[in-house]
């Protein structure tokens, strides 16, 4: 207990004084993050809305599989990104292994199935009459396409921010695919299992405390966003 | 080519049971029609069937260009997220604003909702929702009005907002689904009934 207290002791000194090691790694845990839900809710939201509103040839096999997708350890994506990424794989040309960008590539991975089949959900169980009376007023493809998104605004920002907790906490991916290089790769989630192994124990207590905080943040936006959408 | 709207030996069926079954009716421009009929008797789904929302059926329908467009108030209209002026707006994309903001306040006056323009679509009365969605449509102008239940959870003032308005749709043919003989109106549509 004592070796607690005095890690949130030191914890809270070593934020104060804003320690480099803590904020790189803070910095670079929000931006990989933040990049890589991004870029997957441009893709999660577009293939949920295609598989919620088109019925083609092998769309409940997509479905299946997305879900499916929403399950992979993180590791498994962080060794699949590995294989991609390294010298002699398909995409080892890019030179994106042990750099942020191969850990945004790896998150993106981790978040669009979430998003996706979030937004599937979400879109596939709007009331009927939506499409209906959207299409006797005339609406095109893409006036409609904006109408599900907007009936389905709680489903799809709850995926957002659900993907986003993903990313922000994951570790497989960083540590694999980024290799948790100081000052180049390092997140919060790698830094704190580094500095705890090494018995740097208020630095990885510091880390968690920020960790906490951004996972404490989307509890707040998603109840501020379910209590206004329910008003 | 007839200029006047041809149902035939309409069949509808879902999961072997037949929802709507009619052997003729010809609807001419500017008529105004009354379908009535029993609950389940398959008012609502012909509405569906003249719409277009409705395509997997037996028979013959037939509705001359002249008809389009047509606007389809359903017997609980969905109004999207926001206020009852976007909703009013919904379907006007692409057409000058300052016309159609004037049309929409004359429609909105004359079905008495004009003082619910800036309130959230969510916020209203079944009755209020009902002339918001009709007002919603007719800012299309549609040839062609198919009204399911269009008078019900509507207290006296809205009742007769909305006949004196339907009153005045000259060019506009009107069909209107209704359970029950209709309320007293300034026009005598004619009857059709559905079995």
């Amino acid at each position: 207990m004592e070796m607690i207290l005095s890690g949130i002791t030191e914890a809270i000194q070593l934020l104060v004084s804003g320690d480099a090691l803590v904020f790189d790694a803070a910095w670079r845990s929000i931006w990989v993050s933040t990049t890589a839900v991004l870029i997957a809710t441009i893709l999660g939201i577009s293939i949920g809305t295609l598989l919620a509103r088109r019925r083609f040839i092998g769309r409940g096999l997509l479905v299946t599989l997305f879900r499916g997708l929403m399950g992979v350890p993180t590791v498994l994506i962080g060794l699949i990104g590995y294989a991609l990424l390294a010298r002699q794989g398909p995409l080892g040309t890019l030179e994106l292994l042990y750099t942020p960008w191969g850990i945004v590539l790896g998150e993106v991975i981790l978040a669009v199935p979430i998003i996706t089949s979030l937004t599937h959900g979400g879109i596939k169980n709007l009331d009927r009459r939506i499409p209906e009376t959207a299409r006797m007023l005339g609406a095109g493809p893409v006036q409609r396409w904006k109408t599900y998104l907007s009936e389905a605004r709680l489903p799809i920002i709850l995926a957002i921010l659900t993907a986003f907790a993903r990313c922000f906490t994951e570790l497989g991916i960083a540590m694999m695919v980024g290799g948790n290089l100081k000052f180049k790769t390092r997140t919060l989630s790698t830094s704190t299992t580094l500095e705890t192994a090494r018995g740097e124990f208020s630095r990885a207590v510091a880390m968690s405390l920020i960790l906490l905080a951004i996972a404490i943040c989307i509890t707040v936006v998603i109840a501020l966003v379910s209590r206004e959408d329910e008003s | 080519m007839s200029q006047a709207i041809q149902i035939q030996n309409l069949r509808v069926r879902r999961k072997e049971k037949c929802i709507c079954q009619l052997d003729k009716l010809t609807i001419s421009k500017g008529e105004r029609i009354s379908v009535q009929g029993l609950n389940g008797s398959g008012k609502s789904t012909l509405l569906r069937v003249i719409s277009g929302l409705e395509s997997n059926y037996n028979g013959e329908v037939s509705i001359p260009d002249s008809f389009q467009p047509i606007g389809f108030v359903q017997q609980n209209p969905f109004l999207f997220r926001g206020t009852v002026l976007s909703n009013l707006m919904y379907g006007t994309r692409g057409r000058s604003l300052p016309k159609v903001s004037k049309l929409a306040n004359t429609i909105a006056d004359k079905l008495d909702i004009a003082d619910l323009l800036e309130r959230r679509a969510s916020n209203l009365s079944g009755g209020e929702r009902r002339r918001v969605a009709l007002a919603r449509t007719m800012i299309l102008s549609p040839s062609l009005l198919l009204l399911d239940e269009p008078f019900a959870d509507m207290d006296q003032q809205g009742l007769d907002a909305t006949c004196q308005y339907l009153n005045s749709l000259h060019d506009t043919t009107i069909l209107i689904a209704t359970p029950n003989p209709l309320p007293e109106l300034p026009f005598t549509p004619r009857l059709f009934t559905i079995k």
